[in-house]
């Protein structure tokens, strides 16, 4: 197996407070990878440093053995990187089968003449992004709200549809942030038979950050723990869990 | 060098004129997070209260003053409950359209014969007149006047903001409307008394405007309001320092341009200052960096 | 282009009415102008729709390019008399041309401003572009500077006013229902998340922007050619704000909505002036903005807010 991601000494500064200090993972090709710890540990910053929303003060990140640092985020995307974020981002007023339709963009598209002048190209074009977003609703049960306004959806189902917006993308790598946050417990269900599904479909690498105990250490292969922008400590889920000090990170000492 | 200096209490001046009018911008926009495009017509009404305060009222300089303000405040106060209130569930910009209908209302309104009449008035000056040499500057009472007043006022204003509950209970509520009505902060009164006291100062800028410079018509407050606007803009629209300071520079600048470059250039010039400032400092010179969490 | 026979006719049976009532005199030549006007603005709206109800950019200076387009043109005319009616068609080229370039070269620097200061740096950009045109006449003598400029070539007629208010309309519409408009709309809705789907936002923005600021130029070239008479006045932030309104009562992001709010709004400031007896003639601009205020709180979302006439949706 391959390393599809390799994240390297990555340090991130915001002003005086050191948000992300020596962070180094190693992502296998396929592989579920966990990363948790208490809030404020720098989680999400490693997101936006992987996808390019922030640039890091030191350390790199390599992904398919070739650098993104410095790239900008709609650029990362097209390389094979997709995301979801803490608090859900979607496109409120647009339809569910427009939400997706957007993400197809980077696949099919054509220039501002073609789009006024409605002609051959667009249509071509236009025939195959609507193919290609209903069969991706198709494929996750959302195809009765295609025509819905995002908006509108029930909270559970509009996690699954920025998962899914992601994967429209074409992904090599999805991250998750908190997919579960908010959830009741068949919600979380829910979403664990949905990346459970997501793996095997797709040929996908996948790291995760949640706070839900129960989906980490039952899906995770690996989980890597974060404290005070550090990496604490990386291993199983078993082993992790064990550790005085994830134990001491997250309930403090005694 | 005299002829500099010169300019540069000429520019502080307008500029002082031009904070008082910008505080209640940013105070505003600090606590709804609205452009109150009427503020510019509040101060024109200030600068009529006035007028008629001293030309029809035999009103000493300070009971005018007084009344302009007293008057602005009643009138901010109105505006706010009847145009601004119903729309704070509602997009922002319904609430910038309605602010921008309530300025065009205030200005034809008052320009009807009736009201005001659409012609500029010579505004009184309530005091004696004297031009001070002072090193081959001359500064004149007036002058002297709008520097007071204005310090007093905005002295007043930051010791009302930062020492008073009422103050703590504004910055409150400019943080964080929701979280500051659970901890038992009457919201909507606060938000009123903003208002209030923001349309105040601008009715004191008015009167300090007619003082400094004696011709008011109903569409005076249109290009000053706007200045301050950008003035408040460029020192970090929220920031009640930042207003201040942004005033400042705006009316040294535009001061400046037209006495060493161009009159006619003096708007583009202070408009093209701004720009770069943006560009640079994309929210203002003391504005707070406003991140979104990601 | 899917044919759509309907509106087609409908569109065609208007302009053969409109055509008829002009050609008979039973409109006469100030009601010609009104109508001229209504269509300007509805070309001009439906730009800053585009820049603003769409890609969610909100530019203040909207009449700076209306004036570029303006000036630009009638300079042409009036220094190419000899090429008449060809001169004119050049001269939209021409408008179209310089107004892309300065909404391109200024949107790159400007468009990475967030939403209120975005609005305060075009204000203030329309303003610069005001005094520029105060000022032209030192550089190019023709252009009139405040003296205004006069004596342009009356070609903008009914058919010219109707056919280019369709296109934009026609333009507008197939713009937003297309992967080009969506990105455009991603951008409006969430800017983070269009871009964490592979959105150059950067791209898509500054598109947006020139593409709306060409249908301004555009609509400054038919209003030239209408009026034969330009004032830098005529192109002042106040006319920014009017665009501004129309676009907003009509309902950010609905193109019918800003066909009916240009129309109406053109023809209610008209109709007051019509209606009222000329001893509160005054009023009409204390009425105006009343029930603009009324509007605005009655419908925050405007008059068509998110809706659209059936036969312009994709």
């Amino acid at each position: 197996m391959d390393t599809v991601l390799r994240i390297e000494r990555l340090t991130k500064y915001f002003g005086g407070l050191k948000a992300v200090s020596d962070f180094s993972l190693d992502l296998k090709s396929g592989e579920l990878i966990g990363l948790i710890g208490p809030n404020g540990a720098g989680k999400t910053t490693i997101f936006n440093l992987i996808t390019g929303i922030y640039q890091p003060d030191a350390g790199d990140i390599i992904f398919e053995s070739k650098s993104i640092c410095g790239f900008k985020p709609y650029q990362i995307t097209g390389r094979g990187i997709a995301r979801t974020f803490q608090n859900i981002r979607l496109f409120n007023e647009l339809t569910v089968l427009d939400n997706v339709k957007v993400a197809c963009h980077m696949h099919a598209s054509y220039g501002l003449l073609s789009a006024i002048m409605h002609g051959g190209v667009f249509r071509r074009e236009e025939k195959s992004i609507e193919e290609k977003a209903r069969a991706t609703l198709d494929i996750f049960k959302l195809q009765d709200r295609a025509l819905e306004t995002a908006r509108c959806l029930p909270y559970g189902e509009q996690r699954r549809l920025e998962i899914v917006r992601a994967l429209a993308t074409d992904p090599k790598l999805l991250l998750l942030d908190e997919p579960a946050a908010g959830m009741n417990p068949s919600e979380v269900v829910n979403l664990m038979d949905l990346i459970h599904f997501i793996r095997e479909r797709f040929d996908l690498t996948i790291l995760l950050i949640e706070h839900h105990m129960k989906v980490v250490m039952s899906i995770c292969e690996r989980v890597a723990v974060m404290d005070f922008g550090e990496k604490l400590t990386e291993g199983s889920p078993a082993q992790v869990q064990k550790n005085p000090q994830v134990i001491e990170a997250y309930l403090g000492k005694d | 060098m005299t002829y500099f200096l010169q300019q540069l209490i000429n520019g502080l001046q307008l500029g002082f004129v031009y904070a008082l009018i910008a505080l209640g911008y940013t105070m505003v926009y600090g606590i709804v997070r609205l452009i109150n495009f009427a503020h510019g017509d509040v101060f024109m009404i200030g600068a009529y209260l006035g007028f008629f305060a001293i030309g029809s009222f035999h009103l000493p300089f300070p009971l005018a003053l007084a009344f302009a303000m007293a008057g602005c405040a009643v009138l901010g106060m109105a505006i706010e409950r009847i145009a601004y209130k119903p729309l704070r569930s509602a997009p922002k910009i319904a609430a910038l359209i309605t602010a921008m209908g309530v300025s065009l209302f205030l200005e034809y309104f008052t320009s009807l014969n009736f009201v005001f009449g659409p012609n500029y008035l010579a505004f009184p000056i309530p005091f004696k007149v004297t031009v001070y040499q002072v090193g081959g500057l001359s500064i004149s009472t007036i002058q002297i006047i709008v520097f007071a007043t204005a310090i007093i006022l905005l002295v007043i204003l930051q010791y009302i903001v930062q020492k008073t509950k009422i103050g703590m209970a504004m910055r409150a509520v400019s943080y964080d409307k929701e979280t500051a009505s659970l901890m038992g902060i009457n919201v909507n009164m606060v938000i009123s008394l903003t208002f209030g006291i923001g349309s105040a100062m601008a009715g004191a800028g008015g009167v300090l405007y007619g003082v400094a410079y004696p011709q008011i018509n109903p569409f005076m407050g249109i290009m000053p309001g706007l200045k301050s606007f950008v003035a408040a803009v460029l020192g970090g629209i929220g920031s009640i320092p930042g207003a201040m300071l942004g005033a400042l520079i705006m009316g040294v600048v535009e001061t400046m341009s037209s006495a060493f470059i161009s009159s006619t250039m003096r708007d583009a010039i202070a408009f093209s200052i701004l720009i770069l400032v943006l560009l640079f400092k994309p929210t203002g010179l003391l504005g707070k960096k406003g991140s979104e969490k990601v | 282009m899917k044919i759509r026979i309907v509106p087609i006719i409908i569109v065609l049976l208007t302009y053969a009415v409109l055509q008829i009532l002009i050609s008979t005199g039973f409109l006469n030549p100030y009601w010609q102008q009104i109508i001229g006007f209504a269509g300007i603005m509805t070309i001009s709206a439906l730009g800053l729709n585009i820049i603003y109800g769409y890609t969610g950019q909100f530019s203040l200076g909207h009449a700076a390019f209306y004036g570029i387009g303006a000036y630009t043109s009638a300079l042409i005319t009036k220094s190419f008399p000899h090429l008449g009616l060809f001169g004119f068609i050049l001269s939209f080229f021409a408008a179209g041309i310089v107004v892309a370039l300065i909404a391109f070269l200024i949107g790159m620097p400007i468009l990475r401003l967030k939403s209120d200061y975005l609005g305060i740096a075009t204000l203030g950009l329309g303003i610069i572009v005001k005094v520029v045109f105060d000022n032209a006449d030192a550089v190019i003598p023709k252009l009139g500077g405040s003296r205004g400029m006069g004596g342009i070539a009356h070609f903008t007629n009914f058919p010219w006013i109707f056919f280019m208010t369709v296109a934009a309309v026609i333009i507008v519409r197939n713009f937003v229902y297309s992967t080009v408009g969506r990105a455009c709309i991603s951008i409006r809705e969430d800017e983070i998340a269009a871009e964490s789907v592979g959105i150059d936002t950067t791209r898509y923005k500054t598109m947006g922007f020139v593409l709306g600021c060409v249908f301004a130029g555009i609509a400054g070239v038919l209003y030239a050619h209408l009026y034969a008479f330009l004032h830098p006045s005529n192109f002042d932030f106040l006319k920014s704000i009017d665009v501004l309104l129309i676009v907003v009562l009509g309902g950010l992001g609905s193109i019918s909505g800003t066909i009916v709010a240009a129309i109406g709004w053109t023809f209610l400031l008209e109709g007051l002036r019509v209606l009222l007896p000329p001893q509160i003639l005054d009023w009409r601009l204390v009425i105006y903005p009343l029930l603009l205020i009324v509007v605005m709180i009655l419908r925050p979302r405007g008059l068509f807010g998110g809706k659209e006439f059936k036969f312009l949706k994709g």
